[in-house]
């Protein structure tokens, strides 16, 4: 009885989250930390440092190349490229946030419930769930843009439809694997309620998966914004959105190759960053793939 | 085996049926009386009244879903707004280059992620890990329609080495092909390395290898084909996100597809070829989830008997 044993794999699951330590050991999560915070400085700060109008046009200097005085260039009416990234940064990553968020904060329940109370309440809503994700991702999100019509406001709602079942399906998972523990079995025995035993002993134990999944839905979410932006269906030109940016910029992509490059160059470090804390937090929280 | 398949085919059935009533309302969540999008923009109030009772648009939604069920069980999924075409001989003449497309992008997916994946496990913490893990990680993070720009840069603009767009001859297909499968050859080597880790250092490959097999035979034969599972799902999920990525990467190089018509119907708001196609989609990809399942039980045959 008492051998030393290793400690059981549970009890190192729950403390992985706030290991600091064990994070920065991960080089590739650091850089997306890094990347993710730099990011949110733009957004927050971005309009400020920008030395010029997102808006306002110069013809005298249209498609400008990179220089000390346009670090970017400019594009076809004379605007900076940098200006209109610092200010695009706010659409661009407002829609991953607020789509992931929104997704996290609706589907979550969905999937705890399922997953704790099963019977044909699981099997009609995850059947739902199979058959909205039946479409693949953007996809239905331009049927849903079909019928909503285009703009920001309706990007982030077909990212919403689309994350909510992702959400339940990936939670109802991880909670069907805690629900039958002991110390779920313990706190029921001890007459906790319901609703109690979901957000005071499950939700808290699924922290972990469901940072994960909000880390790479927002990676997800970047890009299909970004997509829809360029296929015309997000922010309408002349809005300094990254996508709309090489919609705009595409017509030039033969004599001016900057004004596509640099808005590109910042959907994919966006993405990058968000996709490398993920996966770094995901194997974290996976024991199995510490090697 | 056969039980199996016949359960598996018998469980897609309810969600076909639920993608073609899903399919079928987005017709009817668009505001207003569908038989007016239906008629076109300057249809006659007589025209509008017609195709309401054509399609029975007066009826209860269930009657109307029946309808639409039966024709579309007998190939008639509408006419398109403004030409009045089949939709079905509209969608025919852009199905082939779409699929050709798909099939090249999964199979330059499958063939690279696959060998790298296996590499970087094999030579699991060297740099040639690091290098295929960055890479991989890099390949996830691009818009696939930002890659296909920046390719058409260097290689149509800059070296004048390939066609930037159309479809005329093998040379056209290169381009489009690496845009749409870099993201699935990175998520294919992700999950390859790590099953194939899984596998590399379990007992019966150590036992494999304390007995003397040859290096290459532990490979292939001992580690890769237990770890085919996961690679089989990741492959199947690929496949819907190629379908995706097909629309963004066709309309960059103006590839005469499916994507390219689905992005020309919503923005002329040609309601009856969307429908179509968001049903084609949705039907491709649970066929090859069936396939994925089906492929995994016979790699796999410990499936068969949940």
């Amino acid at each position: 009885m008492t051998s030393p044993q290793p400690a059981p794999p549970q009890l190192e699951r729950r403390q992985a989250l706030v290991d600091v330590r064990l994070f920065m050991q991960r080089r590739s999560a650091v850089v997306g930390a890094v990347i993710m915070i730099v990011m949110l400085l733009v957004v927050l700060f971005g309009p400020l440092i920008a030395p010029y109008s997102p808006s306002i046009p110069d013809y005298a200097h249209i498609l400008a190349p990179p220089s000390l005085k346009h670090l970017m260039g400019t594009d076809e009416f004379g605007r900076d490229i940098l200006s209109r990234i610092l200010w695009g940064a706010r659409l661009s990553l407002a829609v991953g946030f607020i789509g992931a968020f929104a997704s996290a904060i609706l589907g979550t329940p969905i999937g705890l419930a399922t997953a704790y109370y099963g019977g044909w309440f699981d099997d009609i809503v995850m059947r739902i769930v199979d058959i909205i994700l039946s479409f693949p991702g953007i996809l239905l999100a331009i049927g849903v843009i079909a019928i909503l019509g285009p703009g920001l406001q309706n990007v982030i709602i077909t990212i919403i439809v689309f994350g909510v079942p992702m959400f339940a399906r990936i939670v109802r998972g991880s909670a069907i694997s805690i629900k039958d523990l002991e110390y779920i079995e313990a706190a029921r025995a001890g007459g906790a309620t319901n609703s109690r035993i979901l957000y005071q002993h499950m939700l808290r134990n699924l922290v972990g998966p469901i940072t994960v999944q909000l880390t790479l839905q927002m990676a997800n979410a970047i890009l299909v914004a970004s997509s829809l932006g360029f296929l015309g269906f997000g922010a309408q030109p002349p809005t300094p959105e990254w996508g709309a940016m090489l919609a705009e910029g595409r017509m030039f992509l033969t004599i001016a190759p900057w004004v596509d490059i640099f808005p590109g160059v910042c959907i994919f470090l966006a993405v990058l960053g968000f996709n490398m804390v993920g996966d770094g937090l995901n194997d974290m929280l996976d024991p199995r793939l510490r090697r | 085996m056969a039980a199996y398949f016949l359960r598996r085919v018998l469980q897609i059935i309810p969600t076909i049926f639920g993608v073609s009533v899903l399919a079928f309302l987005f017709v009817h969540a668009i505001p207003g009386n569908p038989a007016i999008f239906l008629a076109g923009p300057n249809a006659s109030t007589a025209t509008i009244h017609a195709l309401t009772v054509q399609f029975g648009l007066d009826k209860p939604l269930a009657v109307q879903y029946w309808y639409f069920l039966i024709n579309a069980v007998h190939g008639d999924f509408g006419k398109s707004l403004g030409d009045g075409q089949p939709v079905l001989r509209i969608i025919g003449y852009h199905f082939m280059p779409t699929v050709e497309l798909a099939f090249f992008g999964l199979g330059l997916a499958v063939v690279i992620g696959i060998l790298a994946g296996i590499a970087s496990a094999v030579r699991r913490n060297t740099s040639l890990d690091y290098t295929v893990m960055t890479l991989s990680m890099m390949g996830v993070s691009f818009p696939a329609f930002w890659l296909a720009m920046m390719l058409i840069a260097l290689f149509a603009v800059h070296f004048h080495l390939l066609p930037s767009g159309g479809d005329q001859g093998w040379k056209s297909f290169i381009l489009p092909v690496i845009s749409l499968g870099t993201s699935g050859a990175a998520s294919i080597a992700r999950f390859t390395r790590q099953s194939m880790v899984t596998t590399l250092t379990s007992d019966y490959v150590r036992t494999g290898r304390a007995k003397g097999l040859r290096e290459s035979i532990l490979i292939f034969k001992h580690a890769f084909k237990n770890a085919l599972g996961p690679i089989i799902t990741i492959i199947g999920i690929q496949f819907g996100f190629l379908l995706g990525g097909a629309v963004v990467v066709e309309v960059v190089y103006a590839w005469p597809g499916l994507g390219n018509l689905l992005i020309t119907s919503v923005e002329m708001r040609n309601y009856p070829v969307i429908q179509t196609l968001l049903l084609l989609f949705a039907l491709e990809f649970i066929l090859a989830s069936l396939l994925v399942d089906v492929a995994y039980a016979l790699v796999n045959p410990r499936v068969r008997y949940d």
